[in-house]
């Protein structure tokens, strides 16, 4: 005998008890439980935190250089160059925070604007990876038969070309602009989100209450965008924000060797690639921009660890 | 057994060829060549970039180009480089040692840590140990890897003069095994320290889904000591998907180093084949492609034969 039942059978007592079992047993529904749950991580807000300052920093960023730092990025000033952090040139002068790089140029400012290169080339990436492998994933999910087998064995055949030197290779030849560079980045990281998609579509087809649809007359257009997908959102949100921390790291990665990002933009990567001959008078150049990767990165991971166990927590250990 | 390595052996002949053809396509496809730099020199004479072109064999078409290579190659002549003239096998045979010396290290110090690491996160789950192992995994996949270089180099080279900041070997000391351990200390810790970032937890995942198996259990019940249990039941299990997590990682052996020989200015195959793609020595590019392959098709077979000895219930065709 449950709460409820005890205390409907009392007589002339108003059924409180049921009402309060309900309410207890009222889901808040999954995105406030997960809210809940994600709030509890410390880290993992932590996480989110530091991210969402940064992009409002990068998406502010030439406020910022106007306002705070007033400095801007390509401003060079050759007599102040390689200074420590906090010189400032003359007293009245505005300080440089981070210091100056090897033509004078501030880098904290820079570091912000690269901010805006690295996030955004990331975010792009992550978008066309999720939206083409999205495609492909519910295609060979959802139809299965030959059209399922080819593409899954397209994907099995990107997938076995290294990564990495296939950018290199693209990236030496044809020396993409930023936009078309997240384009190239996206092309080599799909093929895991259409995997991820299609597992989830073929698990959730085998369930019944798309059965239960298909019954009642629903077209697969609305058993795809009303029933399968929205289930399989949480672990592709997972995925994409650990996806655009990899590819944070690519992109910096190729940035460095000079095949990503070209100076004068700023991107943490080239930032690093001169002051590595500047390691024993400007140490603070080679610590600083590749600081802000680690960073940014590592609040990316902690913040989809946190969203990991908060949306799905049979998955947690 | 034999018969069927000898059987995988023979089918990946054709995809070997199909490699070959397909990459020399491609780089004879990309805009740009040797002689690019050449043609935008306005002193230079048009009869003068032919007859450079002739002698590198560029003026025929390219199918006469590749069957001409290929001739070559069953001869055992991987042809002459286009920049410095010196025979291709040769400079390959100078430089691959040193890489696999320093990846095949790199690879022991991260199997060798890894494992007992992640077992142990496993075994004594939500322990200090655990949790610190857990932090510091996150931090270490966040990290970039020309950015912990750096600092290596910053913090152990030039502050504190432990170790030497790059080369093989120092230059005008007689060869000795003490001073190339010496050089090899920091890339190899670089390149390691990230591999077991990503590694134990990955096999503290897989050593956590064995562990709650029912056999485990039963040889528990059974009264077998739990190092026993743990070593002869567990782990040969968690190990199966390590084994092709290796495997996967075997064709890095030869190119993922790439950002690291850089950093250290370490005369290996990664720089070769970057340098090479940049100036579009043709000849370079192919020789490694063709060893690269060599050792992808190798590594996978070995990671097979592995798989098959771990798991008595997989019978290879």
């Amino acid at each position: 005998m449950s709460v409820g039942e005890e205390r409907a059978i009392t007589v002339g007592e108003p059924a409180v008890g049921i009402a309060e079992w309900y309410a207890v047993r009222e889901s808040k529904g999954l995105f406030w439980e997960a809210w809940d749950r994600f709030r509890r991580d410390k880290l993992a807000l932590a996480g989110g935190v530091l991210i969402i300052l940064l992009v409002v920093l990068a998406l502010g960023a030439s406020l910022f250089s106007q306002y705070v730092t007033h400095y801007q990025p390509y401003e060079q000033d050759l007599w102040s160059n390689l200074k420590s952090p906090g010189f400032q040139k003359a007293p009245g002068e505005p300080r440089h925070w981070l210091g100056t790089d090897e033509l004078g140029r501030d880098v904290l400012t820079r570091a912000i604007y690269a901010a805006r290169i690295s996030l955004g080339v990331s975010g792009a990436t992550v978008l066309i990876a999720l939206t083409v492998g999205t495609l492909m994933g519910t295609l060979s999910g959802f139809y299965g038969g030959v059209l399922g087998a080819v593409i899954m064995r397209f994907v099995d055949i990107m997938l076995s070309i290294p990564a990495f030197f296939l950018l290199l290779f693209i990236a030496v030849v044809f020396s993409p602009g930023v936009v078309a560079f997240s384009f190239v980045i996206a092309s080599v990281s799909w093929m895991g989100v259409s995997r991820l998609v299609r597992g989830e579509f073929l698990s959730i087809k085998a369930l019944d209450y798309v059965d239960a649809a298909r019954v009642v007359g629903a077209s697969n257009a609305r058993i795809i965008f009303r029933h399968i997908l929205p289930n399989a959102t949480t672990p592709l949100i997972v995925a994409a924000t650990l996806m655009s921390g990899n590819v944070i790291l690519i992109e910096t990665a190729l940035s460095y060797l000079g095949m990503g990002v070209q100076p004068p933009t700023p991107s943490w990567g080239n930032m690093l690639t001169k002051s590595a001959q500047y390691l024993y008078k400007a140490p603070f150049l080679v610590f600083i921009p590749g600081f802000f990767i680690f960073i940014t990165v590592l609040a990316i991971n902690l913040m989809g660890n946190g969203l990991r166990d908060a949306l799905d927590p049979r998955l947690k250990r | 057994m034999g018969k069927v390595i000898l059987r995988r052996l023979l089918q990946s002949i054709p995809v070997f060829i199909g490699i070959t053809i397909i990459s020399f396509a491609l780089i004879h496809a990309v805009p740009g060549g040797p002689t690019a730099r050449l043609e935008l020199d306005a002193d230079i004479r048009p009869e003068d970039i032919a007859r450079i072109r002739a002698n590198m064999g560029l003026d025929k078409p390219v199918w006469q180009q590749y069957l001409i290579w290929v001739g070559g190659l069953l001869r055992g002549d991987l042809g002459i480089s286009y920049i410095d003239q010196r025979p291709v096998a040769t400079q390959i045979r100078e430089r691959l040692p040193k890489t696999i010396l320093l990846t095949g290290v790199a690879l022991l110090l991260s199997i060798g840590l890894a494992l007992p690491i992640g077992v142990m996160a496993a075994v004594k789950q939500y322990s200090w140990f655990d949790n610190i192992t857990t932090v510091f995994s996150t931090a270490g996949i966040s990290l970039p890897s020309f950015w912990l270089g750096l600092m290596c180099i910053l913090i152990f080279a030039v502050r504190l003069h432990w170790f030497p900041s790059g080369g093989v070997t120092t230059i005008g000391q007689p060869f000795s095994v003490p001073d190339l351990l010496k050089h090899l200390v920091m890339p190899a810790f670089v390149l390691a320290t990230i591999s077991i970032a990503g590694w134990s937890r990955y096999i503290r995942g897989s050593m956590l889904e064995v562990i709650r198996q029912d056999y485990v259990r039963t040889a528990r019940a059974k009264g077998l000591r739990e190092r026993l249990v743990i070593v002869r039941h567990a782990l040969r299990n968690a190990l199966i998907p390590v084994a092709t997590l290796m495997g996967l990682s075997i064709p890095n052996l030869v190119g993922g180093a790439l950002i690291t020989e850089t950093i250290f200015s370490w005369p290996g195959i990664g720089r070769l084949a970057w340098h090479a793609t940049t100036k579009r020595d043709y000849p370079i590019i192919m020789g490694v492609v063709v060893m690269a392959t060599a050792m992808v098709i190798f590594g996978n077979l070995a990671a097979d034969v592995a798989y098959g000895i771990l798991d008595p219930r997989i019978t290879t065709e």
